[in-house]
């Protein structure tokens, strides 16, 4: 799979991800666009620490979610 | 998961915390803190592992990227830890209500493991009311269909109250008690209603029954007004009577003084006339 591939799968994924509110999802997508446009190593760069700080805050956000669904779970019981 | 969904349903909300924090996995310290400090903690951890502030410091310092690039990349850092801060407060709101919501839920559930008989009893004195109350025909009864209601939820108190309470402990005292529970909610709720509509009733038959109130509460306002008027016209004499005093003070004070000095120069002469046929009287009882 070439880069521009890649960048067009996780461009995907992003556009799919409802967790995100719609102005983060298009700027992260105009970004993703941008580097596809341009793909020097600097510019990667930016681009694989954005997607890195994206997926952190997701795995955290995940976790809170799961947390509260889990007293959801006990409710229901 | 499939773990924590099989406990018993008498887990607190800090065991529940407790067993999240350990089922996320990744932060072992948080299994061992009660829900508040859960948050607090998961909050400092997080701040400290994404390290959003470092990341975007990061971006910056790449001088060799693309400007327009760059500050695309910091604007989506600093709306991932707009979204991270918002969504985490609605998550942490969220999980305090359904522990607070837990929590009140155990605690009825506790007191009707505790007091199975006297909850049915209750139960069936709140149904029995609103029959009454329907046979009455009185507005706010229950609706259609409540008498079956009724007579099941009579049924289950004097089941109850027949195989007492020793008998329903485990698994079917906890079903019979939800049910017992609800049906509880749902007669204290006619129950009140049907106290407001009384309450209302006895007002409305006061008002009705009293035929003569009104005029008796027109005498009323009338001898109060005269009590009024009569009280302002005494009040108005004495005012007069006090004007007079004080025209008058002069005089009084003038001629008054030399009249008090030989009034008191009297009595003290009075009073010294008595001590000595006191004197007298006692020397007289020690003689004899």
């Amino acid at each position: 799979m070439n880069l521009t591939d890649t960048l067009k799968n996780i461009s995907n994924v992003v556009e799919n991800d409802l967790n995100l509110t719609e102005e983060l999802r298009e700027d992260i997508i105009n970004l993703i666009a941008e580097v596809n446009v341009d793909p020097t190593p600097a510019n990667l760069r930016v681009l694989s620490t954005v997607l890195e700080k994206l997926k952190d805050s997701t795995k955290y956000l995940s976790a809170l979610k799961t947390f509260s669904s889990l007293e959801s779970t006990n409710l229901s019981t | 998961m499939a773990e924590i969904a099989a406990a018993p349903i008498s887990v607190t909300a800090e065991a529940r915390a407790v067993r999240a924090g350990g089922a996320i996995g990744g932060v072992p310290e948080l299994a061992k803190l009660k829900l508040s400090e859960w948050f607090n903690t998961a909050k400092t951890e997080v701040a400290k592992r994404i390290g959003l502030t470092k990341a975007e410091a990061k971006i910056k310092g790449n001088e060799q990227a693309d400007p327009k690039i760059g500050e695309l990349g910091v604007k989506v850092i600093k709306g991932v830890g707009d979204l991270v801060e918002k969504r985490g407060e609605y998550l942490e709101k969220s999980a305090y209500s359904r522990s607070a919501r837990a929590t009140d839920h155990e605690n009825k559930l506790q007191a009707l493991r505790e007091k199975p008989v006297e909850t049915a009893k209750k139960a069936a004195e709140y149904d029995i009311a609103n029959t009454t109350l329907q046979m009455l025909d009185l507005p706010g009864r229950v609706g259609p269909g409540a008498l079956s209601r009724i007579e099941q939820t009579r049924e289950l108190a004097q089941r109850v109250i027949d195989t007492g309470s020793e008998k329903w402990h485990g698994f079917w005292a906890e079903r019979d008690n939800r049910v017992a529970e609800r049906d509880l909610d749902t007669a204290v709720k006619y129950g009140e209603g049907a106290k407001a509509t009384h309450d209302f009733a006895d007002k409305f038959e006061a008002i009705i029954g009293n035929k003569d109130g009104l005029s008796k509460l027109k005498e009323s306002k009338t001898t109060i007004q005269n009590e009024v008027d009569q009280t302002a016209a005494v009040k108005e004499k004495l005012a007069g009577q006090f004007g007079e005093v004080l025209t008058k003070g002069a005089n009084i004070g003038k001629g008054g003084a030399e009249q008090i000095k030989q009034q008191d120069v009297a009595e003290i002469k009075k009073q010294e006339q008595i001590l000595k046929d006191v004197q007298h009287g006692v020397t007289a009882a020690g003689t004899k």
